[in-house]
């Protein structure tokens, strides 16, 4: 059974100048230990579908469809008091996009990483300091740490005390929004050495969500494009990266500069569409050079090309 | 913490060079009032002089007519040229020693007729409906401003933006009227003036005395006190609540607040744990602030209620002319405003660490 | 241009969002309203003339303290309301001694033996007698005057008082010449009461002095408080109501002057049909209201005040008899004006007897201006303040926030009051003090509102392309910090307000404008609480209210629609 199997998930924004489809019928399925890359622009509903998992959408927001299942259970369906106790943290857990904030500035590390630990586990104050050194030794860091605030530390330190918190009670699933996207680029390389680490050493899945397909490229073994809500391609790295096909994949990697390529750099013309009101048909017709006429009226449907990976787009029938 | 201690040295330099400051300007401003009034004062003094010899049918010449003009002018402290008068007022204020200054009107509860007896009496009136009036607005708001911060647009948070709209436009003293119209004309459960306190007090004094007088005491007090200080809370609360809450919905938008969500820790863990704490620094910032200005009492509101305090005293000493108590009232407001800025500064940074180190630390 | 109309329906259509925005625009429409249709619906003389012009409130009459008239629809017990009183009987006949019938007219009065033996005689030997007579009268004239008012009772709670304006004169007081003053009361019930003590309740004879007071009894003309002057004739002198004598009557005041006597017999000569017909007398030391007294039925509890009211047609009568000696004019006496005071107006009345309306509706006008001109000029200030320091930054910059800081520390209400004290007896002095202290609390929004713009790529932009500072300061920097100096505005009104009225409220402001904080000086220094006159304490503090109310919900909705990061 896959640890985790998303099902025609929804998550709309209810507010005054309309309903935003931010997730808009978006599956798929991810096993244990695999590593699952979502990549797309700002704004296609990568963080809004974080969330969602979590089943912490932010109002006005709201889990509009589908089905979450996590080991065969159905999250959508539980009730808060069930998600916080069992779900959050245990089972699911997130790393956050731009640490400068995801730590609370008056508490000291140790304070925050006890929470969990004492909440969920019911430790000790001293158990919880015991497993909190290890913890941080196993992200590399010091573990006088503990006693710093947050403010104090660089942002590559923050960062892995935020992965140190995140895998504190051995969850199955870890959700990785944007991990590195406020750091230089050697520290970014350092961070994704230490992913790499723990997908090596843990075995949990992963879901890492972000814009620089570079990063995918690095860590994951399935990848999946998402745009203007929707998933377009779905596939293993090696056939993402490989033979895409969608064309916005293709149009995305073309638009990375490689140091030994000779190519030139495309870019994609035009924006992202407005989620209120999207264009009727496939969503990326306004952008796409091989739109066709059925492309401005029906929307078209995942379809499997070769085993496992899937593309949503009419040139493929 | 080494920081912190240079921080003490330079925040204590800073207020004492601020207190002469304000020391000399009070003073200037009062002696300058004051010297009209005076003036006026020695004239009708005299005119009554000369008319006391006149009844008794003695005529004065010139010299001895200015002998008792100068005599007046003497007791009364216009001898002096201004600036050394000012330099006086000054000077004392800064050591607070306010025995000095004379009261010439008649303040309710002053045991003595100095400006300190004054003070000593105003200031602890004040602070008991002032500064408890504050600190009930203060656990309200929080209260209000917590709750309604959480469910932000629904009814309870626009009934309590309504709520502080409406407050904002009214006056105190105004409503202050109209209380006294409701509870005390109409329903007579409240008394008029707040000064009467003090004959109620030594009725009870000729029946009780020593610990049980004290004990006895606050109901007395409470008996004068209560309609003020509903008063005050009625129209302050909306605003700290809505204040608070504004607060609290900043902070509620930083991303820690979601990461302490996502944690699974209970809601009221993250509330009043993580978020409170964060937002505490404004709030104590606002609170301390609120707290030293109702020690200047409302001026206003104080007269309408005739409660003793440093506002009626003020207001008393301006119409009477009283330059001493003026001075004296004034600097001990900005004297006690200066100590609770500069502790202010050390409060903020016990809770907030960001402010601690200014020095060590910091990103690499 | 076309993008200006856009940009103002864009707004009006997220006005329509925001309900107290709409509310606040609302309110602001009619305040104008008000403020402009004044002199339309109150009387702007009342205003010109509110402090200071004693005599101009004393020929208007209105009640003192009077609630406003409406509150009889809200009472189960009916208060009588102000009214002008219709005029009943009039008299005026004249006897002239020369003329023989009319001296034996007086005389079938005075003795009436004597005229009939008169009457039977010749002519000529009547002639001769009479002549005599003559010799020995002071007068020649003799007249009789006199003139009625009429009041209807019909509420449960009689008038305050009942007052009669009446010009009198010459009337000539001296010894020998008596001079009769009867002022009659008729009470629906038919009690009669007379006013003058030593005059009859019924006048039978309206030429009998006997029926009549002597004006010259000790204390009559003073209680009556009837002005009397001395006047220097040839060689006498004698003591004159002179001609065209102002004679202002108040019922209540004359009866309260007659029970605070503590006169019995003056009292009971007086009040004594009543006491009678209620089979009660009056105790030492107790209260008594003078018009509930005299306008209630007379039963047992009259003297406790508990009796029911005595509705029905209330008639007074003023009544001389004169006698004019030779070579004086002929008295005249005309009523100018006779008023029940009760409830009045539509706000009532305050302790001076002023109308309180116009002074309320006038207040909106200057609650605007004083509002919209402190608040407009001290935000300019600010935010320029704000802008030209964040701007330029280095020392400049920390001179600038430094004197900001110093001066936004000082504790406002007593520096306001020390420089109102002062300076604050012109109205605009106000305004500028109020400035002084106003613009300081903008400039550090502004200020870091700057701090960030400045760290804008264009701005950077413009100073390499080598736009000058204030070129830069206006087209970039202004634009940006405009929406909130909008809604600042707006929301500093109210403090401006309420400071104002706070200053007039202390009788530091401009004495000759009306504003609402005077009205409530007033009320407060004429013990409206202590009184229970909620008439005079409600509306003006009502006003600052909602004028700040419509300036709060106003500044509010243009900060959430131009200032979209508070959204949630």
């Amino acid at each position: 059974m896959a640890l985790l199997e998303v099902k025609e998930l929804k998550t709309y924004y209810y507010t005054l100048r309309g309903v935003v489809k931010a997730v808009d019928n978006v599956s798929f399925s991810l096993e244990r230990g695999e590593v699952l890359g979502i990549a797309g622009e700002s704004g296609c509903g990568k963080s809004t579908l974080a969330w969602a998992l979590l089943g912490l959408v932010p109002p006005p927001g709201r889990i509009a469809g589908g089905e979450i299942m996590l080991d065969g259970i159905n999250i959508t369906k539980l009730s808060e008091h069930d998600l916080r106790k069992k779900v959050r943290w245990k089972k699911i857990s997130m790393i956050f996009q731009g640490a400068m904030n995801a730590l609370t500035p008056v508490f000291t590390i140790e304070n925050q990483l006890a929470e969990p630990l004492i909440i969920h586990k019911g430790m000790s104050k001293n158990e919880a300091r015991e497993r909190i050194a290890q913890m941080l030794k196993a992200v590399g860091l010091d573990e006088t740490i503990m006693k710093r605030y947050p403010h104090e530390l660089s942002g590559g330190q923050k960062q892995r005390v935020i992965i140190a918190m995140a895998l504190l009670l051995n969850p199955d699933l870890v959700i990785a929004d944007e991990p590195t996207t406020a750091l230089d680029v050697i520290v970014q390389a350092q961070i994704m050495n230490l992913f790499k680490e723990i997908k090596k050493r843990y075995n949990i899945g992963m879901i890492f969500i972000t814009h620089d397909l570079s990063l995918i490229a690095e860590i994951a073994d399935k990848v999946a494009i998402m745009y203007a809500g929707k998933i377009v391609e779905i596939g293993s790295s090696d056939q993402v990266f490989g033979n895409p096909r969608h064309p916005y994949t293709q149009g995305l990697l073309r638009s990375i500069p490689r140091i030994r390529s000779k190519e030139k750099i495309t870019w994609i013309p035009g924006v992202p569409p407005d989620l209120v009101r999207p264009p009727p048909g496939c969503r990326f017709f306004p952008r796409c050079k091989y739109v066709k006429e059925r492309c401005r009226k029906e929307e078209p449907e995942l379809k499997e090309i070769e085993p496992g990976h899937f593309v949503a787009c009419h040139l493929y029938g | 913490m080494a920081g912190m201690g240079t921080m003490l040295v330079k925040a204590v330099a800073n207020a004492l060079i601020v207190l002469i400051v304000a020391a000399f300007i009070i003073s200037a401003i009062f002696v300058e009032q004051g010297e009209q009034q005076l003036k006026g004062y020695a004239l009708e003094l005299f005119q009554a002089k000369v008319r006391q010899y006149e009844m008794k049918g003695i005529k004065l010449n010139e010299t001895q007519l200015q002998q008792i003009n100068m005599t007046i002018w003497r007791d009364l402290g216009l001898l002096e040229p201004k600036p050394v008068r000012i330099l006086r007022f000054a000077l004392w204020s800064i050591i607070l020693k306010f025995d000095m200054f004379p009261a010439r009107a008649h303040y309710a509860g002053a045991l003595g007729n100095t400006a300190k007896d004054v003070v000593l009496a105003a200031l602890p009136n004040t602070i008991i409906l002032f500064t408890t009036a504050t600190i009930i607005c203060i656990l309200v708001g929080i209260f209000l401003g917590l709750q309604t911060a959480r469910r932000a647009g629904g009814i309870a948070d626009r009934v309590i933006s309504t709520i502080a709209m409406i407050s904002a436009s009214l006056p105190m003293w105004w409503v202050g009227m109209l209380m006294l119209l409701i509870f005390a004309f109409d329903l007579g459960v409240a008394p008029f003036a707040g000064i009467d306190v003090y004959s109620d007090l030594a009725e009870l004094s000729k029946h009780v005395s020593g610990f049980s007088y004290w004990v006895y005491s606050i109901p007395v007090w409470l008996k004068y006190m209560w309609l003020p200080l509903l008063t005050i809370v009625l129209v302050s609360f909306g605003g700290w609540a809505y204040t608070i809450r504004n607060v609290v919905i900043s902070v509620m938008t930083e991303d820690f607040v979601h990461v302490a969500r996502a944690k699974g820790l209970p809601e009221r863990t993250v509330l009043y744990k993580h978020v409170l704490r964060a937002a505490s620094p404004p709030i104590v910032t606002m609170s301390a602030l609120s707290i030293v200005n109702s020690l200047g009492g409302a001026i206003i509101t104080e007269t309408v209620f005739s409660w003793p305090g440093m506002g009626r005293t003020y207001w008393v000493a301006l119409q009477n002319g009283d330059t001493g108590v003026l001075i004296a009232t004034t600097f001990v407001t900005v004297f006690l405003f200066v100590i609770v800025i500069v502790l202010l500064d050390f409060i903020y940074a016990l809770l907030d660490p960001r402010v601690r180190t200014g020095m060590a630390g910091g990103a690499r | 241009m076309s993008t200006q109309i856009e940009r103002i329906r864009w707004f009006l259509g997220e006005l329509k969002r925001v309900k107290s925005g709409l509310v606040g625009f609302i309110l602001l429409f009619i305040l104008i309203g008000v403020a402009l249709a004044f002199p339309l619906i109150a009387n702007p003389q009342d205003v010109t003339n509110w402090s200071g012009h004693g005599e101009y409130w004393d020929q208007k009459m209105l009640p003192k303290l009077a609630p406003p008239a409406w509150v009889n629809m809200f009472s189960s017990v009916k208060y009588a309301i102000t009214q002008d009183l219709s005029v009943g009987a009039s008299n005026y006949t004249v006897l002239d001694m020369q003329d023989d019938r009319d001296m034996l007219k007086y005389l079938d009065l005075m003795n009436p033996d004597v005229a009939k033996a008169l009457r039977q005689l010749p002519e000529d030997q009547r002639k001769a007698l009479l002549d005599n007579l003559r010799r020995n009268l002071h007068f020649r004239y003799l007249v009789y005057i006199e003139k009625g008012v009429v009041y209807d009772l019909e509420a449960d709670v009689p008038p305050s008082d009942i007052i009669v304006l009446s010009k009198m004169g010459p009337i000539v007081l001296r010894k020998g010449l008596v001079q009769g003053i009867n002022i009659q009361l008729v009470r629906p019930d038919g009690i009669a009461l007379t006013l003058t003590p030593g005059a009859s309740h019924n006048v039978t004879n309206p030429f009998n002095i006997n029926q009549y007071a002597d004006m010259m009894s000790p204390g009559l003309l003073t209680g009556l408080t009837i002005p009397v002057t001395v006047n220097t004739s040839g060689t006498e002198t004698c003591k004159v109501i002179a001609a065209n004598t102002t004679w202002r009557f108040s019922m209540r005041d004359y009866i309260s002057s007659v029970l605070n006597s503590r006169n019995p017999a003056l009292i009971n000569s007086i009040l004594g049909p009543i006491l009678k017909a209620a089979n009660v007398s009056i105790g030492e030391g107790v209260y008594i209201d003078p018009m509930a007294f005299l306008m209630s039925k007379a039963e047992r509890d009259i003297v406790a005040g508990t009796a029911p009211p005595l509705k029905g047609r209330y008639m007074l009568y003023f009544k001389f008899l004169i006698k004019v000696p030779e070579g004086y004019p002929k008295p005249a006496f005309k009523i100018e004006k006779a008023k029940a005071l009760g409830v009045y107006g539509l706000l009532g009345t305050d302790i001076q007897g002023r109308d309180l309306w116009p002074a309320f509706i006038y207040g909106v006008r200057w609650a605007l201006i004083i509002g919209l001109v402190v608040s407009v000029i001290s935000t300019l200030i600010g935010v320029m303040y704000g802008v030209i320091s964040g701007y330029l930054g280095g020392w400049t910059d920390i001179i600038m926030t430094r004197i900001a800081q110093i001066i936004y520390s000082l504790p406002v209400l007593p520096l306001l009051i020390i420089l109102a004290y002062f300076f604050g007896q012109n109205i605009w002095n106000i305004v500028w003090i109020l400035i002084a202290f106003g613009w300081v609390g903008l400039v550090f929004t502004v200020r870091s509102m700057v701090l960030q713009i400045k760290e804008n790529l264009y701005v950077e932009a413009a100073r390499a392309i080598g736009a000058s500072s204030w070129r830069i300061i206006f087209k970039h920097v202004f634009p940006q910090i405009l929406p909130y100096t909008f809604a600042s505005i707006a929301l500093s009104v109210p403090g401006a307000i309420l400071s104002e009225a706070g200053l007039s409220f202390l009788g530091l402001g401009d004495p000759s404008v009306v504003t609402w904080g005077k009205i409530l000086h007033d009320a407060q220094a004429g013990n409206a609480v202590l009184n229970g006159a909620w008439w005079w304490v409600i509306p003006p503090g009502l006003g600052i209210a909602v004028v700040g109310m419509t300036f709060v919900f106003i500044g509010y909705a243009l900060d959430k629609i131009l200032n979209p990061k508070l959204i949630r």
